[in-house]
């Protein structure tokens, strides 16, 4: 059991980082994409973990089919601080906070270029997690909360103009999040990891956008599946593990109206690997390319994604450290 | 071990090096800033539309085809005409929906189109700015959802609608424009069939047979930006023709397309100075309006032609036994070669003019 716990301690950080994610018609904002991650751990836990995400959009697809287009490009580089606390050995808090930076690039071929950007507090993500299945080696895991519109949603540029939606750290709108997770541990070798999440984000309204208005991103439902392992090489002990992720986002709304080119289907494939190299600490790194697409309209669509970041844990009763030493 | 720490460190936090960025655009020194922060309109209902300057990219001489190779477009897609002398081309919807502006030459003479997707407004605009020639290209800003275009000449950013400079080292100054006229695909070819039309191949990757706004058009709850009045009079998408005053240029008086029932209608008006005829066909989905005063100070009067021969440029007739086309070149008759005053106006959905000049008035009858 315990050889478990550390498993996921390696492993959930990787899982959990793709768990959500704004319209994908733009770099959006990035914070849902990295939302949990943090293990179950035993009581009395504090977990940590900085990191920084770059995702990036330089496709352009209409429907399926990509467009030889790469005249615009935008950029989303997220400073992300989670912390998580187990208040009992089924129950934890899960808080991630955010720093965004978003970037759009103009390069036609014609020459004519042009380069925005904004930088600033994001939103908050709160969620409250309960392990409420064990048996063997599975585990079930609901998790509810609130996404909290810290981030500003109005900046403006130089000019004092203000910003589109998609440029903006901050949604605006208080968001309810729903995950459901089943995670299994291999039966001939118990450092393997099964797991499948189910994802649901329902979006709340921000009614301050642009002044007066009403904006809403799309509703958002995703799966994500994959399989990790450990390895020692050498004296080294490293994670690795492969992921699929399903990503389906309703159309945003303007004033309660869709707004065409937003929402669609994306199939995305993630390679993962982590390193534990301290008995409380993990450094990980993952990618994320896409392997279909169907968005709705003409958008610029995900290239690519990097994710990296440093996971540390404090148990107040050291039962973390007890359990790796024995 | 160290090693492999260092590179997941550095792979891991590589991003973080893009935050000290050198090229922050809110730097004054950013050359794709606008030179002056002054706006004629209200800066704080001037939106940035999400694609960026030049993200929508304007095409500029594009390649013309003749009418018959242009298989891309249906009989009912409506194109913005226009004529100079005996060069006659069409510039198409489908392609102005993805690039918004098309910088043109026609007989060594440079010219724009300027057409708002959000605003339904098709413009002709001299693109000689102070004796010099410039292009325009799309700001990637919009102003009661209108399009700003921005010329490349002094970077000044421009109103459509308004027909103004609105910001930069031009602001104030009016663009002159150039009487265009709007129709579908199938009446523009059959009234010129010896028209060019701007090729699919634009050398930009779009479908241009998928219009990329849904259901905008034809859905008059549908906006994508704030629009700071609307008036209820009329359905917000209704195409209307709106002839600004040519005095204080901030009067609206609209016609709809609706009222001009038939192949081919007249009706005669009066708004400010002007002493209107228009012509115009809600079966043909075309209509135009020119100053029935000539130079001369004589007032005609006029009636449509008959289309029973077909479909013909020539709509107009009067009581002197000219008749005239639809740039309003008198092409038989006593006055053949002389031309009526246009007046400025162009058709966009009805929501837009409202937004720009409030309350405007409706022509009844």
């Amino acid at each position: 059991m315990h050889v478990f716990k550390w498993i996921l301690f390696l492993i959930q950080p990787i899982i959990m980082q793709h768990a959500l994610a704004q319209t994908c018609c733009s770099g959006g904002v990035p914070l849902a994409n990295n939302i949990g991650g943090l293990p179950i751990s035993v009581k009395n836990t504090w977990q940590f973990s900085f990191g920084a995400d770059l995702n990036v959009l330089t496709t352009l697809k209409e429907g399926t089919s990509k467009l030889d287009d790469r005249s615009r490009e935008r950029k989303t580089l997220s400073l992300l601080f989670k912390t998580s606390y187990s208040i009992t050995d089924k129950f934890f808090i899960d808080g991630l906070f955010s720093w965004v930076q978003q970037e759009r690039i103009i390069s036609q071929p014609t020459g004519f270029t042009d380069y925005d950007q904004t930088r600033g507090l994001g939103d908050a993500v709160v969620l409250f997690n309960y392990n409420y299945f064990n048996f063997k080696r599975v585990k079930l895991i609901a998790a509810l909360g609130p996404k909290i519109p810290f981030g500003l949603s109005n900046l403006k540029d130089s000019d004092g103009l203000t910003l589109n939606a998609d440029l903006q750290p901050g949604s605006g709108a208080w968001d309810g999040i729903f995950l459901h997770r089943i995670q299994a541990t291999g039966k001939a070798r118990p450092s393997r990891l099964y797991f499948a999440n189910f994802t649901y984000r329902y979006t709340g309204v921000n009614t301050e956008y642009l002044g007066e208005q009403d904006y809403q991103f799309g509703n958002e439902l995703q799966l994500l599946a994959g399989v990790a392992d450990q390895f020692l090489i050498g004296t080294a002990l490293i994670s690795v593990g492969l992921n699929a992720r399903y990503r389906s986002v309703r159309q945003d709304k303007f004033n309660n109206e869709l707004l065409p080119n937003t929402g669609g289907n994306w199939v995305f494939l993630m390679p993962v690997v982590g390193w534990h190299i301290k008995s409380n600490m993990i450094l990980s790194l993952n990618g994320e390319v896409p392997l279909y697409a169907n968005v709705d309209g003409t958008q610029l669509s995900p290239t690519y994604r990097i994710n990296g970041g440093i996971y540390y844990s404090i148990s107040k009763n050291n039962q973390v450290k007890k359990q790796v030493n024995k | 071990m160290n090693h492999i720490s260092k590179t997941l460190v550095a792979a891991g936090l590589i991003s973080l090096a893009n935050c000290s960025d050198q090229n922050n655009p809110n730097n004054p020194n950013n050359p794709n800033n606008p030179g002056s922060t002054e706006w004629s309109i209200p800066k704080e209902e001037v939106f940035d539309g999400g694609p960026g300057k030049d993200g929508i990219p304007a095409l500029t001489t594009p390649l013309m085809v003749a009418a018959s190779q242009a298989t891309y477009l249906k009989d009912d897609d409506l194109v913005i005409g226009y004529k100079r002398g005996n060069d006659i081309r069409a510039y198409p919807h489908p392609i102005l929906d993805w690039h918004e502006i098309i910088n043109d030459e026609m007989d060594g003479h440079p010219i724009s189109i300027i057409y708002c997707p959000l605003t339904g407004t098709g413009t002709g605009w001299e693109r000689t700015l102070n004796g010099k020639v410039t292009t325009f290209g799309v700001s990637g800003l919009l102003y009661n959802s209108n399009i700003i275009p921005y010329d490349r000449l002094t970077n000044s950013n421009w109103s459509q609608i308004r027909l103004d400079c609105v910001n930069g080292e031009l602001r104030t100054q009016r663009v002159e424009t150039f009487h265009t006229v709007e129709t579908t695909w199938k009446t523009w070819k059959e009234m010129f069939p010896q028209t060019k039309v701007v090729s699919h191949q634009t050398g930009f990757s779009r479908n241009y047979n998928n219009y990329p706004y849904g259901d905008y058009k034809t859905n008059n709850n549908s906006f994508i930006f704030p629009v700071t009045s609307q008036d209820n009079r009329i359905p917000n998408k209704e195409r209307v023709l709106g002839v600004i005053s040519a005095e204080t240029k901030d009067r609206v008086k609209v016609y709809r397309l609706a009222s001009f029932e038939g192949e081919n209608a007249v009706k005669h008006d009066n708004f400010g100075s002007y002493t209107l005829v228009l012509a115009g066909s809600k079966k043909n989905n075309f209509l135009v309006a020119f100053d029935r005063t000539l130079t001369n100070g004589t007032i005609l009067t006029f009636s449509p032609t008959s289309f029973s021969q077909g479909l013909s440029p020539v709509i107009l007739s009067d009581t002197e036994g000219n008749t005239w086309n639809v740039f309003g070149e008198a092409v038989s008759g006593p006055r053949t070669g002389q031309k009526l005053k246009p007046v400025i106006s162009f058709i966009g959905y009805w929501f837009s003019w409202g937004a720009f000049y409030p309350n405007p008035e409706i022509f009844e009858r």
